[in-house]
């Protein structure tokens, strides 16, 4: 008995990125995106999702791919965290996989301290590699990478009063 | 005991820790009230009362250590030498505090604090000599008082109300009778025809110890007739009937603690009257006051939330409907459908809006919930500080959202403990200064306009204007240069930046404050605002100002580079017209003259490019007054008004103090609302940096800014 995981796959770029269904909200067409200030270059803003205010997050710039404008093919992949909903903007949104659990590697200890610590492993479907991604991470190192980006920007302030 | 599963048993807790609360606050009171009066007998019956319902929550919770200390204070109390005992009010302070330190640990899952203090006091009340004792007493000693639970009280307020007299009723069962447990059941026979038994101690089914039976009655006969009754002979020895309330002539009215006199129906056996037994009635009669009550449902407040969040997202659904429906109009101009939509469409909102309207009334609560905290605190303060004070309070009935409240509670009470501890001066300067020896401070709460305020006042030594310029130099908070040019009132506001006291300087006469930004911080996040009214030896009024709510606002909706922003309607003191060309340069800042005066300005977006120097577009300014500040934003556009319904910005990675939060159009567009003392303070503390122009765009995104910095005219999406 080999149990199966369900992901749901997306693109973004060339590489096709997997999360699994359990934590899926829904997928959405991209609405228009209020931008906030102060935020995070990858934070794209906030939508509003049936009169809830959900923040969306841009993948291709998150995992550092080159920009692209929108196009009708992009879709809000609205997923579940911590009782909150976060969107994700992917390229597109393809199938649901199952990828027996055996097929699935953790992820290389290469990519671990490097920017992508947010792949839990990679999985084998019909030849492809899915990279899996583990939403918690995900999420909660943007918030790290923004209280990063504040202290420099506190920094470079602090630094710039010095100055004058 | 049925072992619940574990939400239920959780939901339990809840309202337990809850109901605990209030146990302790009216302990808290109650024992104010012991210390003015200290040989109160009936003070000690309702603080053993408070005991005793606490111990049985606590006990149904299966919180053991809070029910044996709880059991251990009743048994105490309950003793003869307890209510004599000169520092019993002292005993339920330490009860108060070691009950509610329990409390927090059992909420936390924490580590229960030790009782060993509250433990020692205890034991010295059951220590004391018993010589004192009166023989009188010694009677009373024997017939504990019986605590009716909330239950039968509220079985003798709807007895009372029906138009019966109730009665309590003692019956000495005869020490020969062979059984005495059926001696229950005989009276409870006889009684039957006559009267409705209310209660009854020991309560059926324990085991009979006791040789006596206790009965709350409601009978529209009277006390002889109840008690020749009750005389069995050879099972009942002696029966006293007592009036506990009489029937309301009125039963509509709910009468107040009143004093029956009670009839003694037994010549048999005198000694078994219960001598102050009158106190017994008026304790019932009190504890009607909450049975007053009875109408109050303790909802926890996050279904109200979520409540307001559906009414909320009604109000979002009438804009769209409205909208879709101003459309249709233009489309089919002529048509009969019209008239019946509109006027579908006109009831239903007028509906939504009485919807709305109550349900926020349900999160409103008296400012008295938030006040009654406050007279144990000055009393420790005081006692702390050696000073006599004493504190009034008014208003405790103004209504106030139950956020609000709760967040507004720790900066009232930081200005409440500065008050009695650098407001009031001690007694001796105070005789000698004219003032009466005991310092006031005064509470008070009104409406005014659409906002509430809460008042701290002590008749003090207020604050020194001078005092605090001096020390505002001293800590290098203002230049000389600067301090010249604020008024009585901006240097007063002084007190209130951050670094200007620290906790050292506590003890000092113009230390005052001491941690007073924090008062501001959190004024400021509640969209409200703090001031000052001080006389130099005479007093010194703190007044907070707080929105009714904060889940709705009136806004003022604008654009900055094509994106849409809202605004807190009241803080818009004006909107003016001008041209960039009206636009000058001061120190690297931008200002504008207005009439009269000259208004530091802040730019929302970016500046005009330089190349263009058009000079002649037309910007719109909206004059924001902040407290005694007010500062020109300029915008590029305005898009009219509307009611918002505030959403919270609660994901991490978007929050930023420069957005309050977020609210949904009627066609479904997302605005952000700008938080003004955030915008006030970025704009107070950038100072532009030589060479790159006046400092701008500060609610354009990180990555337009960053575009901004690097020249690039790149506009995103």
């Amino acid at each position: 008995m080999n149990p199966e995981l369900h992901i749901v796959g997306f693109q973004v770029g060339r590489e096709t990125y997997g999360v699994p269904i359990t934590s899926l909200h829904e997928i959405v067409r991209v609405p228009e995106i209020t931008a906030v200030p102060d935020a995070p270059d990858y934070m794209e803003g906030v939508i509003n999702l049936r009169g809830k205010i959900v923040s969306v997050i841009d993948l291709r710039k998150r995992f550092g791919e080159p920009k692209a404008a929108l196009n009708r093919r992009n879709r809000i992949l609205v997923v579940e965290h911590g009782g909150r909903l976060s969107g994700l903007i992917v390229d597109s949104a393809s199938e649901v996989l199952k990828i027996p659990a055996n097929e699935i590697e953790p992820s290389p200890a290469t990519l671990q301290d490097g920017g992508l610590n947010c792949v839990t492993g990679l999985g084998k479907y019909r030849g492809r590699l899915i990279v899996l991604l583990d939403m918690a991470k995900l999420l909660d190192s943007g918030v790290a990478r923004k209280e990063q980006a504040e202290r420099a920007n506190g920094e470079a302030r602090g630094a710039a009063a010095a100055k004058s | 005991m049925t072992q619940f599963p574990d939400e239920r048993a959780a939901e339990m807790r809840e309202l337990f820790f809850e109901s605990a609360q209030e146990l302790l606050q009216s302990l808290n009171e109650e024992a104010l009230k012991l210390e003015k009066r200290p040989a109160d007998a009936e003070l000690v019956r309702s603080i053993r009362r408070i005991v005793h319902t606490l111990k049985g929550d606590a006990a149904a919770c299966s919180f053991r250590e809070l029910s044996n200390a709880a059991h251990e204070l009743e048994d105490a109390l309950a003793l003869e030498s307890a209510s004599s005992h000169g520092s019993l009010a002292e005993v339920a302070f330490t009860a108060a505090d070691t009950f509610g330190a329990m409390l927090a640990a059992y909420r936390r899952k924490g580590k229960l604090p030790s009782s060993a203090p509250l433990a020692k006091m205890i034991r010295e009340l059951t220590q004391q000599p018993k010589g004192k004792k009166r023989s009188k007493k010694s009677a009373k000693a024997a017939v504990v008082p019986v605590a009716w639970t909330e239950y039968e009280k509220l079985a003798i307020q709807n007895a009372v109300s029906a138009g019966k007299n109730v009665y309590h009723l003692t019956a000495a069962i005869d020490p020969h009778c062979v059984m005495p447990i059926a001696a229950r059941q005989l009276v409870l026979n006889a009684l039957a025809p006559l009267a409705e038994v209310l209660g009854a101690r020991p309560e059926a089914g324990s085991p009979a110890s006791t040789q006596r039976l206790e009965l709350l009655v409601a009978s529209d006969k009277s006390s002889d007739q109840l008690s020749a009754r009750c005389r069995i002979p050879t099972v009942i020895s002696s029966v006293v009937v007592e009036l506990v309330k009489a029937a309301e002539p009125n039963a509509r009215k709910a009468v107040p603690a009143e004093l029956a006199g009670h009839a003694t129906a037994s010549p048999a056996s005198p000694h078994q009257t219960l001598p102050e037994s009158g106190d017994e009635h008026s304790a019932i009669g009190r504890a009607s006051h909450p049975v007053l009550a009875e109408n109050i449902l303790r909802v926890d407040a996050e279904r109200i939330d979520s409540v307001l969040n559906l009414v909320g997202e009604l109000i979002i659904g009438r804009s769209m409907l409205q909208q879709a429906f101003t459309e249709f109009a233009r489309h089919v101009p002529k048509d009969a459908l019209r008239g019946r939509f509109s006027d579908a469409m006109a009831f239903q909102s007028r509906v939504l809006s009485d919807l709305q309207r109550s349900v926020m009334k349900i999160r409103m609560v008296p400012v008295e919930q938030l006040f009654r905290r406050f007279p144990r605190m000055v009393r420790d303060v005081a006692k702390q500080c050696g000073k006599d004070v004493g504190l009034m309070m008014s208003g405790q009935d103004t209504d106030l959202d139950k956020g609000l409240l709760d967040v507004v509670a720790e900066p009232l009470t930081h200005l409440v403990r500065n008050a009695v501890s650098h407001g009031i001066e001690s007694a001796e300067e105070r005789v000698r200064n004219g003032k009466p020896a005991r310092g006031t401070i005064h509470l008070t709460s009104y409406h005014h306009g659409n906002q509430v305020i809460v008042e701290v006042t002590d008749d003090g030594v207020g604050i020194d204007v001078q005092k605090v310029k001096a020390k505002a130099l001293e800590k290098g908070l203002v230049t000389s240069e600067e301090v010249d040019r604020l008024g009585e009132a901006e240097i007063l506001a002084l007190v209130f930046r951050p670094g200007f006291s620290t906790a050292d300087e506590i003890t000092e006469i113009s230390g005052r404050g001491v941690g007073l930004d924090v008062v501001q911080t959190v004024l400021h996040r509640l969209k409200g605002s703090v001031e000052i009214e001080t006389r130099v030896g005479q007093r010194t009024t703190f007044r907070l100002k707080l929105p009714l709510t904060l889940a709705i606002i009136k806004a003022l909706l604008f654009r900055v580079e094509q994106r849409l922003y809202a605004v807190a309607l009241n803080a818009v003191a004006e909107i003016a017209r001008a041209r960039e060309s009206d636009v000058h340069q001061v120190h690297n800042h931008e200002v504008l003259q207005l009439r009269d005066r000259v208004l530091p300005l802040v730019r929302l977006g970016r500046a005009p490019g330089r190349g263009a120097q058009a000079g002649s577009e037309k910007i719109f300014v909206l004059v924001i007054s902040m407290g005694e500040r007010k500062l020109g934003m300029i915008v590029d556009s305005l898009e009219g008004e509307e009611e918002l319904v505030i959403k919270a910005l609660d994901d991490q990675t978007v929050a930023t103090d420069l957005i309050s939060g977020a609210s949904i159009l009627g066609d479904g567009r997302v605005v952000l609302i700008v938080n003004l003392p955030a915008i006030v303070d970025r704009h107070g503390k950038v100072r532009p940096e030589q060479g790159e122009g006046i400092v701008s765009g500060i609610l354009l995104s990180h990555a337009d800014r960053k575009s901004l910095r690097e020249g690039t005219a790149e506009v995103r999406l």
